[in-house]
């Protein structure tokens, strides 16, 4: 839920920055639909039947692509970059908060 | 206006029936045409001149053919885990311990590991035997049709990118739907278990799958061999090449 609605409100403001002329609530309704392929998780419930991570985060980020680039109307080089932008935003802050735990335990330490 | 009609009127929405076998399959005939490289049959059967298999058809198709190619296997499994009473991957583990004693008599640390294993597999389930045995089996099959969902969504992610890049115009659905088709011949690799044939099944399988998948992708985004070979093998190469690299790094960085 958290994931989603970042995702969605970074996105909508990248697209915007990017020339879309999409709608927030389009951009939520149709960026929710990223959720879709985790359907495939139910099938986990037989005992060594796993569903990859990479399948769902790549057929994820795929329809994420396809939601942004149809609400706002975007060419497809300008929906991919609007597409990374909430996971570079994403990477961006775990790097950020790792180095800022890094220098505290390196200052400090624990105590 | 019918389902099955392929005229667009205005204001007009055509149906999907949910219900029926050929909105989530393409047809026989048209599997059939891919298995034997007619793209044309396969792809766009009413010469509309364009891609007219649909992304959900390809989901389907990718689903329906790992389900058949996982049955053998599914079949082999059963056979050897319910004898045993266990899960099937204890029961592949117990007999390829079994093998390995055969083929290395008189080596004492081999003797113990074997044995444990096999006392392992030996434990009492938590379930009745027969139903771990099914279960596990019916588990590791639903994995073939996973797998073969991860290939071709996440290798087709890779693929498309590239082509992409040097200049397709295809659409993501068209892409992923014509490529669907290269898990036809994909198919002969559910026939791994059987003696003698089966390693030449899964040779010939993945080979004209391969083939397969870059026709098709020379078909759907670019018409030039060279540029399809690249983008198909680029990330291949790549998927090899950097665990080479990162090991190579840490191995020197840690030395």
């Amino acid at each position: 839920m958290i994931g989603w609605l970042l995702f969605s409100l970074i996105a909508y403001g990248a697209a915007r920055a990017a020339g879309g002329s999409g709608g927030l609530s389009s951009t939520l309704g149709a960026t929710a639909l990223m959720t879709a392929p985790n359907i495939l998780l139910l099938l986990t419930i037989m005992p060594f039947a796993a569903t990859s991570g990479a399948l769902l985060a790549v057929w994820g980020l795929l329809i994420g692509y396809r939601a942004i680039q149809v609400v706002h109307r975007l060419p497809w080089q300008k929906a991919v970059a609007v597409t990374i932008i909430p996971y570079a935003a994403a990477l961006g802050l775990l790097t950020l908060m790792a180095s800022v735990f890094a220098l505290g335990f390196t200052a400090g330490g624990y105590r | 206006m019918s389902a099955k009609s392929y005229i667009d009127l205005p204001g007009q929405r055509s149906k999907v029936d949910l219900l029926h076998w050929q909105t989530w399959t393409p047809t026989l005939a048209q599997i059939w045409a891919a298995c034997r490289f007619q793209l044309d049959d396969a792809l766009d059967p009413y010469e509309r001149k364009r891609v007219t298999v649909t992304m959900r058809q390809g989901l389907g198709l990718v689903m329906i053919l790992g389900l058949t190619a996982g049955l053998i296997p599914m079949i082999a499994n059963l056979w050897l885990a319910v004898p045993m009473g266990a899960a099937v991957p204890l029961a592949q583990l117990a007999n390829g311990a079994a093998e390995t004693l055969r083929a290395f008599t008189g080596s004492v640390p081999l003797d113990i590991a074997a044995h444990t294993v096999q006392t392992m597999a030996g434990l009492e389930p938590r379930m009745p035997g027969f139903f771990a045995a099914l279960l596990s089996a019916i588990g590791m099959w639903l994995n073939w049709p996973l797998t073969w969902l991860t290939l071709w969504i996440v290798y087709g992610a890779f693929v498309v990118g590239i082509v992409r890049i040097m200049g397709a115009h295809n659409t993501l659905e068209e892409y992923y739907a014509a490529t669907s088709f290269a898990a036809a011949p994909l198919t002969l690799t559910g026939l791994a278990p059987l003696p003698w044939i089966g390693p030449l099944a899964t040779l010939v399988g993945l080979t004209a799958a391969f083939v397969l998948y870059v026709q098709i992708v020379r078909y759907v985004a670019l018409r030039d061999i060279g540029r399809t070979l690249l983008a198909v093998l680029a990330p291949i190469a790549l998927a090899i090449f950097l665990p080479v690299a990162t090991a190579l790094a840490t191995y020197l960085l840690t030395r």
